[in-house]
């Protein structure tokens, strides 16, 4: 073999392949392997140049495609996912049963059946994606109340289907099963919380905070008296008896998780005492002095002789 | 007629029957299929038959070196593609007889 023939075969050989970049890597170089042995062989016996022997590499191309049974076109990469590859192995290996259960349902094939739900598939997946993303807090959308969450929704059940309907763009096969283990987590975490999220995720006891509220911002309570003394370990009830919960009540409950909160919260740490704030508006907005502070400091620790009698008894 | 339409449906057949008897690498089994008759088929058309054949199951493959060229892939038929070309071969009888026939009656 020549230089010559070398070069010749290395060129015609490459454009053959970029014809065929679309089809997945392995049946590419499954196809490709021994072509530039047989392009070798063709000149050998025929003499060059190969264009002449074989047709523009674009055409030779397409009938390879054709005659190894990879015809590309809309539809057929998703006839290529591996879920369907695994089917039609499955269903290979137990014959007749593609039938059977077909017929059971009306349809000559039950994957004929299976086949019509694929796009449902494709739908459910991006729901279940985004369901997911929006319980880890990546976007700081809050569930589907807001304008971002109905976006990038609507976004993730567009790139969905049609990565389901031509395979474009293409993914790496490992990011392709990521997804899918991804999506099949958001389903099953989306049955789970099925009843919540119908509920709107209003929790069947207390007030939680979704965000706009009157006490939004409020991270915690400082009960005080008529004398303006701080009280310590007060509990609020509404009328029917609940605990009503504001503020960041959960950052210090410590083991006694299902007590109502306590007010004000995470007694002993340090937190501005309400008389301090009293003391502080006489001297204006304008300039809070820093100098106010230290010296009422001494007075912030609570007195425990006004707790007990303050919280009431709920009725249950 | 046409006969590269005629010719995509009885390819693999044709493959398999020119592998019977002897095993053979791409170009030689394209020689074959052309002094055999089938003049028009084409480079592309029998190499990615083969693949296609030998990702089914029905042939199996070995590389013969060669001093003089490059190694040649040799394809050969086992049992699987055995069964293939007898029932192919046998389907293949009957729609000839049934398309003589039919012409037979018509000219």
């Amino acid at each position: 073999m020549t230089e010559g023939t070398a070069i010749e075969i290395d060129y015609y050989y490459e454009r053959v392949a970029a014809a065929l970049a679309d089809l997945p890597a392995e049946a590419r170089d499954e196809l490709l392997e021994d072509l530039p042995a047989h392009f070798a062989e063709v000149i050998a016996e025929q003499g060059g140049p190969l264009v002449d022997r074989l047709g523009p590499p674009a055409t030779y191309a397409a009938e390879l495609r054709a005659a190894a049974g990879l015809d590309a076109g809309p539809g057929r990469a998703a006839d290529r996912a591996p879920i369907v590859v695994a089917y039609q192995r499955f269903v290979a290996a137990l014959p007749g049963l593609d039938q059977r259960a077909g017929r059971l349902i009306g349809y000559p094939r039950a994957t004929q059946f299976l086949r019509l739900l694929r796009p449902a598939w494709w739908i459910a997946r991006a729901v279940a994606v985004v369901v997911l993303i929006f319980a880890v807090d990546i976007v700081p959308a809050d569930r589907f109340d807001d304008p971002i969450g109905w976006l990038l929704l609507g976004v993730a059940i567009v790139v969905s289907i049609r990565i389901g309907a031509t395979g474009v763009p293409r993914v790496p096969r490992w990011v392709g099963y990521a997804g899918t283990a991804v999506a099949v987590v958001g389903l099953l975490f989306l049955i789970a919380n099925a009843p919540a999220i119908l509920r709107g995720y209003d929790g069947p006891q207390g007030y939680y905070q979704t965000g706009g509220g009157p006490f939004d911002g409020v991270t915690n309570v400082f009960p005080v008296d008529e004398h303006g003394r701080q009280l310590d370990h007060v509990t609020l009830y509404d009328q029917n008896g609940r605990p009503i919960q504001v503020g960041d009540y959960w950052r210090c409950t410590g083991s006694d998780d299902d007590r109502p909160a306590s007010y004000p919260l995470c007694l002993g740490t340090a937190h501005p005492s309400p008389s301090q704030t009293e003391a502080a508006e006489p001297t204006g907005s304008a300039s809070p002095s820093p100098s106010v502070s230290p010296s009422l400091s001494p007075s912030a620790p609570p007195s425990p002789s006004v707790s007990p009698s303050v919280s009431p008894s709920p009725s249950r | 007629m046409d006969t590269t339409q005629l010719l995509k449906g009885v390819l693999d057949l044709a493959v398999l029957a020119v592998l019977r008897d002897e095993d053979g690498y791409g170009y030689d089994i394209l020689r074959r299929l052309r002094s055999a008759g089938l003049d028009e088929v084409g480079d592309a058309s029998v190499y990615g038959t083969l693949r296609r054949l030998f990702q089914a199951g029905m042939l199996t493959t070995y590389v013969v070196p060669s001093e003089s060229g490059p190694h040649r892939k040799y394809y050969a038929l086992n049992a699987a593609g055995r069964t293939q070309l007898n029932a192919s071969g046998k389907v293949w009888r009957g729609f000839a007889a049934t398309m003589d026939q039919l012409i037979g009656e018509a000219s």
